[in-house]
């Protein structure tokens, strides 16, 4: 082969493995817009669920005037330059021929009236209600013959907007996310939208039967159903978590806002409450902290959740005289893996380590990938050396012992650096500053041993190498073809 | 502005590929030997040059890039040798004179983008 063929060939080599870099990178670029997703769905989540303060809802008859409402919902109109006296004042134009056919179709014959109707939105255009957009979803009483709509008013995200703004007759899904309902002044329920049967997984007939006292909070000692009532009674309003109603086997989280609807002579009419399934928050809360306490590629806590649980340990035990011992555990050769290999390889080292490391641990300890090769390890009342010697012993035996990923055989190594609380630092910062040096001289000895702080320069190889051993494993050669000289 | 690249070589083939590889990033200009390398120097002042060591005629790499570095308006030119002599003593010598970077062929044309992307950024 020529000169030139030589030449080609190594073009060829090189493209290979920018192909397999952008390969990579594609997958690295799919796999982070996968959580980012993730996670704005968590978040949206979040945002469209957020508890309601204060029930907004307005109390019309069937021709739409407005007779009550709650006082916050009073106050949202208050501000408007004209006086609102109808519900048909206070929507958009576009929605009042929807606003008419419904209150055409009301029928007055059922004990709930479930109301599916869409929501209306509220008039986005007025100068006071500027920057708000807010929906309304009617929900149709009729007690003692009388037909009374309350119009329950959310207002909206600013994503939310953004998709009513786009398409202002698309059909929304608050309601769903939510569930309203309307109590009588002694607690019975007169009305409730589809979304509370959802929420509460009732039968209807069983839904009839429920009361407002029949709600409690699931902390016995934090307001008992009396309680309840007494609070809205006299405050006007209650938020708070409740958990389903008398069945127990349903014991489903929910966040409930109660309001007081108040009549000319501030005597309570009725209650309107929302409920929004805690569940779902909790859910979307434990995965935004997950995300943002653990590391996506060992699912060990990240150096953050580490930081703050040492920190708050120290604290703890400064108090009461004991001791923690910290360990900063590197891997000798994960970074010239990563030079040589693709990201995919570095990753499963990286769990395959973490898992061996975990194995070690016991349950008080708390491991934490702390940097992209670099371990911690928080371990609590050791007391003396040969205690932590243990430890990092079996740490580095069992990061030395080979492993194979993609059919190759590899032998990682780890260098191990422990600083102990109070005598080698008497806080987060300074403790791991001196675990990390210690371990970076472990490392500079030739890696694969530990050594303590104290006794820093005298680390102690863990795992003598047998030559059969390192035949065995891919050398850590650098490439000597071509270099880069010094200046 | 776009930086000036001399590619030094008394191989076409070698030239056409290197133009090829860096045209999109760089101006490149081309040399077959050291005098009309010298005159490339002078003339469009490069800011990095790659330069072959053997080369046919009076003046061979190394004595380019002695001159290269003798110069005030090129002293400071980033000098990468390109060569397929891997010979410690070349190496040695290249060194004392000044280069700054050496590549042996078949030289990998991702450390040579890399190396000039670094020196040039």
């Amino acid at each position: 082969m020529n000169a030139m063929d030589c030449q080609l060939e190594q073009y060829a080599k090189d493209f290979q493995a920018l192909v397999g870099l952008h390969r990579d990178l594609e997958q690295r670029y799919e796999h982070l817009s996968t959580s980012h997703r993730q996670l704005a769905g968590a978040g949206e989540v979040l945002r469209s669920m957020s508890p309601h303060t204060r029930v907004l809802c307005l109390v019309t008859n069937l021709q739409g005037d407005i007779v009550q409402g709650t006082d916050r919902a009073r106050a949202l109109f208050e501000r408007t330059v004209k006086k609102v006296t109808s519900i048909q004042s206070a929507v958009a134009i576009l929605h009042l021929p929807r606003l008419k056919s419904l209150f055409e179709s009301r029928q007055c014959d059922s004990f709930i009236a479930a109301v599916d109707a869409p929501e209306i939105l509220l008039n986005p255009t007025s100068e006071v209600l500027n920057g708000e957009i807010f929906v309304m979803s009617p929900l149709q009483t009729v007690n003692g013959g009388t037909s009374t709509v309350y119009w329950f008013i959310h207002e909206l995200g600013k994503r939310e907007q953004r998709e009513f703004t786009s398409n202002p007759f698309g059909a929304q899904s608050i309601a769903r996310r939510t569930a309203a309902v309307v109590f009588d002044a002694s607690g019975s329920i007169l009305a409730m939208d589809a979304g509370f049967q959802h929420l509460t997984g009732l039968e209807e007939e069983n839904v009839r039967q429920i009361e407002l006292t029949m709600f409690h909070t699931p902390d016995p000692e934090n307001v008992n159903r009396a309680d309840l009532l007494r609070e809205v009674r006299l405050l006007g309003q209650w938020q708070g978590e409740v958990s389903a109603i008398a069945d127990q086997r349903l014991a489903y989280r929910q966040w409930m806002s109660v309001s007081a609807i108040l009549d000319a002579n501030r005597k309570v009419v009725a209650y309107a409450a929302q409920l929004v399934d805690r569940e779902k928050m909790l859910m979307a809360e434990r995965f935004l902290l997950d995300a943002h306490y653990h590391d996506a590629v060992t699912g060990l806590p990240n150096r953050k959740y580490f930081k703050e649980q040492v920190a708050r340990r120290i604290a703890a035990e400064r108090q009461a005289g004991g001791h923690v011992t910290l360990l900063s555990i590197m891997l000798d050769r994960r970074q010239w893996i990563n030079d040589t290999h693709d990201t995919a390889v570095g990753d499963a080292i990286i769990k395959k380590m973490g898992d061996r490391l975990l194995a070690l641990t016991r349950g008080c300890d708390l491991l934490a990938r702390a940097d992209d090769d670099q371990f911690m390890l928080l371990l609590p009342g050791p007391h003396n050396d040969a205690e932590i010697v243990i430890v990092a012993t079996q740490m580095i035996k069992a990061l030395s012992e080979p492993l194979t990923i993609q059919h190759q055989v590899m032998q990682i190594g780890g260098s191990i650096g422990c600083a102990m609380f109070p005598q080698d630092g008497s806080d987060f910062p300074t403790l791991t500053k001196n675990a990390e040096s210690t371990m970076r001289l472990a490392r500079k000895a030739g890696g694969n041993r530990y050594c303590l702080y104290k006794h820093r320069g005298q680390s102690v190889p863990a795992v003598a190498q047998s030559r059969n051993d390192s035949a065995a494993i891919d050398q850590c050669d650098i490439p000597t073809t071509n270099m880069e000289l010094s200046a | 502005m776009i930086k000036k690249v001399l590619v030094v070589d008394d191989q076409p083939e070698i030239r056409h590929l290197l133009s090829l590889t860096l045209g999109a990033d760089y101006e490149v200009l081309a040399a077959s030997d050291g005098t009309s390398a010298l005159e490339a120097v002078r003339l469009h002042q490069p800011h990095a040059v790659l330069l072959d060591i053997m080369m046919p005629g009076q003046i061979d790499g190394l004595q380019v890039l002695s001159a290269i570095r003798t110069a005030e308006s090129s002293r400071h030119t980033h000098v990468a040798m390109v060569t397929a002599r891997g010979l410690a003593a070349d190496y040695r010598l290249a060194t004392e004179l000044g280069a700054d970077a050496y590549f042996i062929k078949p030289f990998s044309p991702l450390q040579m983008v890399n190396w000039l992307q670094e020196k040039l950024k």
